[in-house]
């Protein structure tokens, strides 16, 4: 007996996952309450003779107005009824409400037929086990038909009632779903990533929690493990694609005033635009973005796993975000990962400085630029922030200044000793005219730094003149920057 | 034998004002009229139905139709003649006596006016003892009495003699009406004194006066209450404040006119009980918390406790403070065939009357 | 700044009201009485309540009014033929009858049979205002106008007053509305004349409006039209105002004085019904405050406010807001009152959506008049709104009463 009544139904699950979640809930009073029997009710006497535990369903006595639901609601609390269900039509007043609270009888409205309804009701109570599997099968097929992440959790909170799920990343990040599930506490179940490595969890609240229905979520929850794990590795298997549409999506969410669709395709590429970010932009010199960004891609993924690539103009473009990361420790994980990754260009990384947000992304990204196109002999990875003013620099015209310089300059350029001296100029005005930094700098001895000031003091190069220094000093920086560099 | 003079009159309209709330002018002009018919004619004898010789011809007075329209459109003063002479002609006998069909505020009125001008004798009976919307619905039909011929009268002048079956004749008859402007004073239930005898509600028109002088002398709110259980046998069901109106909530039941009304009354004590009344032209139906405490036959009735006036359904408003009362019907409408002709269930309601006990 | 003055015959009494609060209050003449109330504040409204000296004007006004009723039939008696209340019938000097009218549905019960007696009419016994009511006419007014065009090509100096434009349903109820209008238009007129003089001897651009019988403020034009509305007003503007000095704004308002009279204020609105008994014992279908003066017990759980009035002192186990009033509680209840229409159609609606339509164009009708009344732009609002179903008559007719209040 006692398995039998572990076996029935409540009226929760009913308004979970029973026909009962069709209804409007007018008064969820005693929803924990078992349902044994369904009753049909056509004339009111037949609730006079209903046995207890029954759902009630009101056809055509409901029809006599407000008063017969009244009447039926007094019976049914007489005879111990688990629940009343009303067509909606006959427009269930407040103090009708009132009343079923006063009496703590479940009530609720139907729009279809009641019938109907109640058809449902006892096709439910018949087989209870059967209700659970119609809900978890329907979850199962519409699992299969979704591809992303978000509409796979989208099916839990759309399909399941009373549940809210989310997709949440290891460090409580929401990847998907509703963000209020995630904070409450509830079912959780981990969700592994196409290498079937811990990559997430997905996260339920219930509003109610009958042993049998907790079962009931936990096993849709497992079912959806796996149509997750596939919708992470099909995003991660076409990397053509991936790469195509991540550039799109950039490009979108970067616009001044990006379109809702453009961020709910970030937030589906798994993309988070909210918090605090950290961009990094590579440049690869001598090299087509174009031609270069599949291989690229391939080893970055191997290197840096989920972390997007996403090919720009003159380079590529990735970030970081979370609170924790700050300029200095992404450029550790970007210094590192670009020796392991063994590119097949040389390239060098740019910082940009944290920012929050949108906006903050997009400046970041901008710094970025700016600190990966500045030319710093001997450092790979270089920081907006360290550099400072210095990166203005780098959005200098090089290639045009350097040839005009070669035209200004000539004779100091032509000489056999040119770059030489082109190198020492700059040191000495880059160490602010101190000879011995410059020298130190140079790697050579102070008096050789003497000798080619002197030297050049005779081709009428005057490094001290106030209104020379700093068209001499930009054109010997853009000649230095236009010339190859030069073998160690 | 007793009289009814002009002085009678505002008594036994107080009286039957508590069994259907109207007011207006148009009573007044009633009272009036009736009034000085009386003084013209002479107090009409008011007579037991035993007092007239068996075979003596008699008929019901009523109007049919609406006080309002009756307030829109007042009568012209010839209908009671008019409505007398022209069933008399129909049946090809004069009458011996009128008798009302529900001595209730201008229906109360008019077959005293018809005896007045037609120097007839007035039955001192009833066959509703109350108000009910059907014509049909009276102990004369309950006792088998014919409904038609009938004669019905307009103020307009129209003269219309139906002859039909009881079921059809009230149909036939609200066409007529609501083509005469909405109400319309009928002469029926042609029978004779013996044949009454059994189908009235006896001594219906003295108690209306009775019940009047009362109501009229009545201290204060609670004496009347007292005074309504001592005289009528009221029973309180309850007092409280309406909170919810509502029009449509339900089918209108068989061929009745008006629309259907459901007032909720919330209790000022204890648990605040919902007293919900089903109402169509006249409240039906009382349900304390869903289960029937009242039901037609019975007269349910909302007393204003502010302003010591009966609220019928169509002056009821959201806020009003009412005593919800129940005057029991005569017992002749507790019967099996009462209770078929004027319960619950005549009206719509499938549910048994609370005298039946628990329903089949 | 607002000014409330109730005129009685002999003394007005004044009171001033800032933000619902008694600032001051004093009696006297009335065009003195406004300036020392103002004392130089600005004030924006002055609403005046002058029901007592209509009222006490109908006693001077009697056999000067023309009434003519509209019928199907003629009626015999002087009982139907004349009217119930004996007022009525003082003010009423002559009396005709024309065959025609409509029933509540606005079919025609009889063709208007006017010919022969258009000229008749119009010398409306040698009277200057003529009252026609129509039976029908709260529904389908086309014969009362019918007979007012025919009369004044006659006679075009006739006063007309067609129970149409003053009342509700009731054929007695609408003739004595009317009647009662027709008597009052020259005393109002000379008294809307004063009260706008006296307003307009304040500085500054001051509105002037009057209360009516269901505690509305209404503009001098209206007034001057329809005086029967103001008749009551003192009930109203007593309860309102004892409910303002009570700072409630939905109670019950006991009123303690040579006798007890109870009445209920809703959203700062005295309570209403149509067709109730008035001054002389008149039923108008034109609203008035419900009033008992029966003492009964509050009822529920209302606020109750008690105001103590020619030095009552007894107020006997009533627990509530104790107000001794230092102003005129009707001068208080007038400088509140807002702009106010009531309404009371009956009308046909055969499905929900038609009687939801038909409500609706009667709210908005209410709305227009508060904004002709005065009501800044915007501020009116519906406030009671009910559709009951006629008894007895066929399925779908339904008397209606809106509420319309604004702002001014």
């Amino acid at each position: 007996m006692s398995s039998r009544t572990q076996e029935e139904l409540s009226v929760a699950e009913l308004v979970h996952y029973g026909p009962l979640s069709q209804a409007r809930a007018l008064v969820t009073a005693n929803l924990d309450r078992r349902v044994s029997h369904v009753e049909l009710v056509g004339e009111l006497d037949q609730v006079r003779r209903c046995r207890p535990y029954t759902a009630i369903v009101l056809h055509h006595a409901a029809a006599h107005g407000v008063w017969a639901v009244e009447s039926a609601l007094r019976l049914a609390w007489e005879r111990g009824a688990s629940c009343v269900v009303a067509p909606e039509d006959v427009g269930v007043p407040r103090s009708t409400v009132q009343l079923a609270e006063r009496l703590r009888v479940a009530l609720f409205a139907v729009p279809a037929d009641p019938a109907r309804h109640a058809l449902d009701l006892a096709g439910a109570i018949a087989s209870p086990s059967a209700a659970r599997a119609m809900l978890t099968a329907r979850c199962a097929e519409l699992f299969g038909e979704r591809t992303s992440a978000r509409g796979i959790v989208g099916v839990v909170n759309a399909e399941v009632p009373g549940v809210s799920a989310a997709l949440v990343a290891a460090d409580g990040h929401v990847l998907a779903g509703q963000s209020a599930a995630a904070a409450a506490p509830g079912l959780r179940v981990p969700v592994p990533g196409p290498d079937g490595r811990p990559w997430a969890e997905l996260v339920a609240r219930l509003s109610t929690d009958s042993p049998g229905w907790v079962e009931v979520v936990r096993t849709i929850l497992h079912l959806a493990r796996a149509p997750l794990a596939a919708a992470v590795a099909r995003g991660r298997l076409s990397l053509a694609d991936r790469v195509a549409e991540d550039r799109l999506i950039l490009t979108a969410l970067l616009r001044d005033e990006p379109s809702p669709d453009a961020e709910r395709a970030a937030a589906d590429a798994g993309w988070r635009t909210a918090g605090n970010h950290v961009a990094v932009a590579l440049r690869a010199e001598g090299v087509s973005i174009v031609d270069a960004t599949p291989g690229l891609v391939a080893r970055w993924r191997e290197t840096f796993a989920d972390r997007p690539l996403v090919p720009t103009a003159d380079g590529w473009v990735t970030w970081w975000t979370g609170d924790e990361a700050t300029a200095a420790t992404v450029a550790r994980v970007v210094e590192k990962g670009l020796t392991r990754l063994a590119a097949p260009v040389a390239l060098t990384a740019g910082v940009g400085r944290p920012g929050r947000d949108l906006p903050g992304l997009r400046r970041s990204l901008t710094e970025a630029g700016l600190a990966a196109a500045g030319r710093d002999e001997g450092a790979r990875v270089r920081c907006f922030a360290d550099l400072g003013a210095r990166v203005v620099l780098a959005c200098l015209p090089v290639g045009e200044i350097a040839a005009a310089s070669a035209v200004a300059l000539r004779e100091l350029v032509e000489s056999p000793e040119g770059p030489t001296l082109v190198a020492t100029i700059a040191a000495v005005l880059d160490c602010g005219g101190s000879t011995s930094q410059a020298a130190a700098r140079l790697g050579v001895h102070r008096n050789t730094v003497l000798g080619r000031v002197d030297r050049l003091r005779a081709k009428g190069i005057d490094i001290d003149s106030a209104d020379r220094r700093l068209a001499l000093h930009i054109a010997c920086y853009a000649l230095l920057n236009a010339w190859p560099t030069p073998e160690p | 034998m007793r009289e009814i003079s002009a002085a009678d009159l505002p008594a036994l309209m107080t009286g039957s004002r508590l069994l259907s709330a109207s007011t207006g002018f148009i009573v007044d002009a009633c009272l009036d009229w009736v009034a000085e018919l009386v003084d013209r004619h002479g107090p009409v004898p008011l007579v037991g139905v035993a007092d007239l010789p068996p075979e003596s011809p008699c008929a019901a007075i009523a109007m049919v139709g609406s006080v309002t329209a009756l307030a829109e459109l007042p009568p012209t003063g010839e209908e009671p003649e008019l409505a007398v002479r022209a069933l008399e002609a129909r049946l090809g006998h004069p009458l011996r006596a009128v008798m009302p069909l529900a001595a209730a505020t201008v229906n109360a009125l008019f077959p005293i006016a018809a005896a007045a001008v037609s120097g007839l004798p007035l039955v001192d009976c009833d066959g509703m003892g109350r108000v009910l919307p059907l014509i049909q619905q009276s102990t004369y039909a309950l006792a088998g009495l014919p409904l038609t011929p009938l004669a019905a009268v307009g103020a307009a002048g129209d003269v219309v003699v139906v002859d039909a079956a009881a079921t059809r004749a009230d149909p036939l008859l609200r066409a007529a009406v609501t083509t005469a402007g909405g109400w319309m004073l009928c002469a029926m239930n042609p029978t004779t004194a013996g044949h009454l005898r059994n189908a009235a509600i006896p001594g219906a028109v003295s108690r209306l006066i009775d019940v009047g002088r009362v109501l009229r002398t009545a201290a204060d709110h609670t004496a009347l209450l007292d005074d309504l259980t001592r005289v009528l046998g009221a029973k309180l069901l309850g007092s409280g404040r309406v909170v919810e109106l509502s029009h449509d909530t339900r089918p209108t039941g068989p061929g009745l006119p008006a629309n259907p009304t459901s007032v909720a009354v919330v209790e000022y004590t204890g648990a605040g009980r919902l007293i919900r009344l089903e109402a169509q032209n006249e409240f039906l139906l009382a349900t304390v918390d869903g289960a029937v405490a009242a039901a037609v036959p019975d007269l349910l009735c909302l007393l204003d406790r502010r302003e010591r006036r009966v609220v019928d359904p169509e002056s009821v408003v959201v806020g009003d403070h009412v005593d919800v009362l129940v005057i029991p019907a005569a017992p002749v409408w507790h019967t099996p065939e009462g209770l078929r002709l004027a319960g619950p269930r005549a009206f719509g309601f499938p549910v048994g009357h609370p005298r039946e006990g628990i329903s089949p | 700044m607002r000014i409330g003055v109730r005129l009685t015959p002999d003394l007005a009494h004044g009171a001033l009201v800032a933000g619902g609060a008694l600032v001051a209050s004093r009696s006297g003449e009335p065009r003195e009485l406004l300036t020392r109330l103002a004392s130089g504040s600005r004030v924006d409204t002055v609403t005046w309540d002058v029901s007592a000296v209509l009222d006490a004007s109908l006693g001077s006004v009697t056999g000067r009014v023309a009434a003519v009723r509209v019928l199907p039939g003629v009626a015999r008696g002087t009982a139907l033929g004349g009217h119930p209340s004996p007022l009525v019938r003082s003010l009423v000097g002559w009396r005709g009858h024309v065959t025609g009218g409509h029933d509540l549905f606005g079919a025609e019960l009889a063709p208007l049979a006017l010919d022969d007696q258009a000229a008749e009419l119009a010398a409306a016994g040698g009277l200057d205002t003529l009252v026609v009511t129509a039976t029908g006419a709260v529904g389908r007014a086309d014969h009362e106008r019918e007979v007012a065009a025919r009369v004044l090509a006659h006679r075009p100096g006739l006063r007309l007053c067609l129970s149409y434009e003053v009342g509700g349903p009731g054929l007695l109820e609408r003739e004595a509305a009317a009647v009662l209008n027709a008597a009052l238009l020259d005393v109002a007129d000379d008294l809307v004349d004063r009260c706008a003089a006296a307003t307009a001897a304040l500085p500054g651009e001051v509105g002037c409006g009057f209360v009516t019988g269901e505690g509305g403020r209404v503009s001098a034009e209206r007034l001057r039209s329809l005086p029967v509305l103001a008749l009551g007003a003192d009930d109203a503007t007593r309860l309102s105002g004892a409910a303002v000095l009570g700072g409630a704004t939905d109670a019950l308002v006991v009123l303690v004085g040579r006798e007890v009279v109870v009445g209920h204020v809703r959203d700062g609105l005295p309570h209403v019904e149509p067709d109730l008994v008035g001054p002389h014992g008149v039923r108008l279908a034109a609203p008035r405050p419900v009033l008992s003066r029966t003492p009964v017990e509050p009822a529920g759980h209302d606020h109750v406010v008690v105001a103590l009035l020619d030095g009552a002192e007894d107020v006997g186990d009533l627990a509530g807001t104790l107000v001794r009033p230092d102003a005129d509680l009707g001068a208080v209840g007038a400088a509140c009152a807002r702009a106010g229409a009531w309404l009371d159609v009956v009308a046909t609606a055969d499905t929900a959506d038609e009687l939801d339509q038909l409500r609706e164009r009667v709210r908005q009708r209410a709305l227009t008049v508060v904004a002709t009344s005065g009501s800044e732009p915007g501020a009116a609002r519906v406030v009671a709104d009910t559709a009951r179903p006629v008894a007895y008559l066929r399925s779908g007719v339904y008397r209606l009463h809106v509420r319309a209040t604004g702002a001014s």
